[in-house]
Parts: structure tokens; sequence; C-alpha cells
């Protein structure tokens, strides 16, 4: 499935440009009785990105976000949020909003005065309430359910209204954690389109956490990937996935098959490996090895396939299963086969 | 699936527990409308005199004010009580937080003769008489534990996120309190409450330690039977409190019911 899906080539070249910095996070520690969640996180996020924290549970990446909402505090590091540090404030006083994966909807309010909250414990006038509650509901397309309570919505509108809230309040910077979570595939790749479009349309700076990499790709200008507690990787959707820096961010960003050749260690992306008959030529410039294929496994818009180098490398390939596309190899398992790549698309890491 | 014969001995066990369960309550109640002052099988005839007689009874009448009186004081103190502790022990982690959380349930684990007996010798070592006051702080002692347990267990079901929303939308902790947190442990409190007042209202043995000259009403009708003597109002008296007491426990079960589903 990582392989499936190579970033898409126009939000990847959309790098965030360099705006001013909105959120500055410098040498943030936070342990759990000596259990450290977060070693130490240096982050700068800019006006009107969308930032994604990537990595896998445990990484430290919903730690930061919950210090950033302040639901915790750091215990060392600062939190500049305008250039004012908010290490110490209490969540009520900071200009920022948070989506919940469980959404955290208040189960006794009608879903017009789960949005209101916000703007009523901030005391703003009754009409002007009402005509952002309606605006933030229309923008998530929940104009004729302002009076359903939660219980009576699917969960796909119920994070509709869990972002409706907090958007209403017209934060300075917006904090997801893992909004998407409890969604199925459908749902979730339809909520990535609009979130994405409605961070787009409000301009306010988002920041999510997710530990989907497809997700991460596909929604971001940046992305910081996570690992122990540390970031390992901070760049565009592009930079991350052809230009890993760590073996972790290649591995975990998308698949990779990991070559030695001359006492290097390279990464190869499936997508960038051609998998041929045996005694083809490859085209000039390819590097191609023989080796013994191991798996084949159609996958509809793709064929994988598993290959055993005699050195007993394992590369995987992805070819599209396109008209007349060398995705029709027709080889068993265990019949000899030739793999070939582009030396230049072969990243050391 | 079971079979159609499992199914029937099962029926047949069912019902069996349940006349095992109320058939002496049915037979309480056939006796309230009883025409003569002896209880013979069958009854010999039908007859509503004893619930005129037990009305005018003003032993029965001011006993049952009595009860009705403590219970609700005991419930209010539970309540206030109950729901401090609760609320301690599920927000905040202190030394000694697990050893609260015990001692608070003790006294339902405790037997009433032990409670009792050492509230009574507390009591009097401080001389303190007995009056409707120790009866209140005998019945609290144990209602407290209902409101407690009742409110902790929602607390504990209540997803953390909730509070924490609160607080990222602007709300400050009593905002937060009033607002989200009042609301939804509240069915569970008036469970909790209208339970704390039925485990008060039919008190016998912790009552008998802590009550002075006063009578509630489980206490003469303990009296009344033990000395054999107004049964048939006894029966009347026992047949009116069941029918009553059902109701704020079904309320009551409603309650706990509705509060499980919410937080699915």
């Amino acid at each position: 499935m990582n392989a499936m899906s190579p970033p898409a080539p126009t939000l990847a070249t959309k790098t965030a440009s360099g705006g001013e910095i909105l959120l500055r996070l410098s040498g943030v520690r936070k342990a759990y009785r000596g259990a450290v969640a977060v070693e130490s996180v240096d982050l700068e996020i800019r006006r009107g990105e969308f930032f994604t924290m990537l990595g896998p549970s445990g990484s430290g990446k919903t730690t930061t976000l919950r210090l950033i909402a302040g639901f915790e505090q750091p215990d060392a590091g600062t939190i500049e949020l305008d250039g004012v540090d908010m290490a110490r404030t209490a969540p009520f006083d900071r200009n920022v909003n948070t989506v919940f994966q469980d959404y955290a909807l208040f189960p006794h309010m009608s879903v017009a005065e789960n949005v209101a909250y916000g703007l009523k414990a901030k005391r703003v006038a009754a009409a002007e309430c009402r005509d952002r509650v309606a605006e933030a509901l229309r923008m998530v397309q929940l104009a004729d359910f302002a009076g359903r309570l939660p219980a009576q919505l699917s969960g796909g509108q119920r994070q509709r209204v869990g972002l409706a809230r907090a958007i209403v309040n017209r934060p300075g910077l917006l904090l997801l954690d893992e909004p998407l979570g409890a969604l199925d595939l459908k749902l979730r790749q339809d909520m990535q389109l609009e979130l994405k479009h409605i961070q787009e349309q409000v301009g306010i700076t988002f920041l999510y956490v997710t530990h989907d990499q497809e997700e991460a790709l596909s929604m971001s200008d940046r992305i910081a990937i996570f690992n122990r507690g540390e970031i390992e990787q901070i760049g565009t959707p592009e930079e991350v996935y052809e230009r890993p820096t760590t073996p972790f961010v290649a591995n975990f960003v998308g698949s990779s098959s990991i070559v030695k050749r001359r006492g290097r260690r390279f990464m190869l992306r499936p997508e960038k490996v051609q998998v041929l008959p045996v005694g083809e030529r490859a085209a000039f410039g390819f590097h191609g090895e023989e080796g013994r294929l191991e798996d084949r496994v159609y996958l509809g818009m793709f064929t994988k396939y598993v290959v055993r180098l005699g050195d007993g490398t394992k590369i995987v390939a992805v070819q599209p299963n396109a008209e007349g596309a060398t995705g029709q190899l027709e080889k068993q398992r265990g019949e000899p086969v030739l793999v070939v790549w582009n030396p230049e698309t072969a990243w050391p890491v | 699936m079971e079979s159609r014969a499992t199914r029937i001995v099962l029926g047949i066990w069912v019902a069996l527990v349940l006349v095992f369960l109320f058939g002496p309550i049915a037979i309480i109640a056939v006796y309230a409308f009883n025409a003569s002052n002896v209880q013979t099988w069958p009854i010999p005839g039908f007859s509503l005199r004893w619930f005129a007689s037990a009305w005018a009874n003003r032993e029965i009448r001011s006993s049952l004010l009595l009860s009705l009186e403590a219970g609700v004081i005991a419930t209010a103190i539970a309540v206030l009580l109950g729901t401090a502790a609760a609320f301690a022990v599920h927000r905040f982690r202190f030394v000694g937080r697990e050893a609260v959380s015990f001692i608070v349930v003790l006294p339902i684990a405790l037997p009433g003769i032990i409670t009792g007996m050492a509230l009574n010798s507390f009591f009097v070592f401080w001389g303190l008489g007995l009056s409707f006051w120790t009866i209140v702080i005998g019945h609290a002692t144990f209602c407290i534990v209902v409101v407690y347990n009742n409110v902790i267990a929602r607390l504990r079901r209540m997803p953390h996120s909730l509070s924490e929303a609160s607080m990222d939308l602007g709300a400050d902790s009593w905002r937060t309190f009033r607002l989200v947190t009042m609301p939804m442990i509240s069915t569970s409190l008036i469970g909790g409450a209208i339970l704390a007042f039925a485990l008060s209202f039919d008190e016998v043995i912790v009552t008998t330690f802590t009550a002075g000259a006063q009578n509630t009403l489980p206490l003469w009708i303990f009296g009344a039977i033990r000395l054999g003597q107004r049964l048939p109002e006894v029966n009347v008296v026992v047949l009116v409190v069941t029918a009553i007491t059902f109701i704020p426990v079904i309320v009551a079960y409603r309650y706990m019911d509705q509060s499980t589903d919410r937080s699915r």
C-alpha cells in the first residue's frame, strides 16, 4: 500500500513559502515518571502552513501536540506562539484550538451548542455567535444538522462538528490529533481532501498529527518525522520521500529496499525498480542485476514483485498494471529475473 | 442455540428463583387485606380496615416521618461528601489516594453491626447523646459509598478529552465543571442519591445502635414483630413501603441504564 502512493507532485512542489514563524519549539522535553516521551524537540512552523508531525505510536508526536495545546507542561524548553513563550500558559488562555481523535463532542449539547461553546466562553455577542456558528456549519456541510445531538451523527459527521467547533474560534493555530484515525478508508480519503480545502479557505495554520504516511504526504506543506521522542527529519513531502536523511525515515515514509554496494547503503523505492525477463537489455545508464523471483502479488492498480538477489539482498518492485506495461511479466516463483534501476534514484542512507 | 428442553427447564428455574425472592412479599401483601387479625391461610375475608388503623396509628406516622427526614438529610450529606471524594480521587494524584478510595467504600463491606457498635461507642465516648442526628450520621456512612461509587464510575467512563476540549475552547476549570462535567455526572448523581435514600430508609442494624428514644419505621416494624403486636398493621406498612420504594428503585435503575448507553 505504501508503494502504491508516490507523492502527488502538484502538492510536493508547492513548498512552503518562507513566511514568518508562528510557532517555535526549542529544546522541548517531557517525561512521564521517568519514561521520556519527548526527548528534545526543536520545531518552527510558519504562518499559514499545513504542517504534519508523522511518526509511529509512542514517537512523541501526540505528546508534542498536547504540550502545544497546553494539556501538558514541558519539563524543559520553550513553546513560543507569535514570539511569546506559552509553555506555562493554561489551555484556555492560548490562541490555539484542537480537533480530537475521539471528537470529544459534548454529548448533552446539540451540534450548534457544541460549535458555539468556544464563542460563548469568550463572551462573543449572541448575534455574532449565531452567524459564525452558521457559517462554520456551512463550511463543514452540516448546516442542516444544527439541532441534532452528537449521538445522532455518523463518525464522519462528528469529526466535522469537531472541526467546526475549533475553526469557528479563528485560532492562530489549529491542532489536529489524528482526526481521521477512527474513520474508514474511503471516508478518510474524502476528508483528507476536504480538510486541505478548508485549510486553504480559512487560511489558519494547521498542525496535524498522524501515523499514516500516505495522509502526511498528500496533505502537508512540510512534514516532521518523529522517532523515539525526537525529530529525524523535517522537509516537504518530496524531500522526505525522495531524499530521506536517516534509514528510519526511508523505511517509515513509503517502503524501500536497502542495497549495499561498495561499502555504502542505498535505498531503492519500489516504483523505481523494474523487473524484466532475463536476457532483456536494460536502458542505457541503468544498473541491472539478476535474481530469483520470490513473490508476485497482484494489487489491482499495481503488481508487486519480491526478488532475491544473488547476495541475499531482497528487492521489492512495484509496477503499474498499465496497458502493455511490463507489469504483465509472466514469471513464476523461483524463476530467474532481471531487476533494473537507475543508479541516480538509489539514495544513500 | 439452546434446545426447547433447556429453555423450558431454564424458564422453570427462573420462575422458582422469582417465587423464592418475591413469594414472602406476596404473602405479606395478601395478609395486608386480611379481614381477621389472626394470620391463617387462606385468609378468611378481604378488608381494608388495617389500612385505616395503620394510618390512624401515631407511632407509625411519627416513625415514618423520622425515617423520611433522616433519609433525606443523610442522602444530602452523602451527595455532597460522596461527590467531593469521587472528584478528589479521580482528579488528583495524592499520597494516600488509594487508601481514601478504599476507606470510603469500607462501610458497605463492614458488617452493619460493627459500624453500629463503633459509632455507638464513639458517640458515648464523646458524650454525644443519641438523637436524630446520630441516626443521620450513621446512615450517611454507608450512603456516601453509594453516591461515591456511582459518581466515580461515571467519571472514569467519561473521556478525559471532554474536559480538555472545554478548556481548549476557552472555558476555565469552573466553567468546565458547570457546563460539561456536572451535566455528564448528573444522572449518576441522581441514581446514587435515590439508592442511598432507599438504603437509609430500610436500615435496621446501624440504626439500632445510633437511635436514642426515637423509632425509625424499620425499627418500629422490628419491634412490633418481636413483641407480636399490631401484626396486621405491620403487614400494611410493609406493603406500602414496598410499593413506595419500588418507584425510586425503578427510576434509579433507569438512570443507571441510560448512563451506560450514553457512554457508548
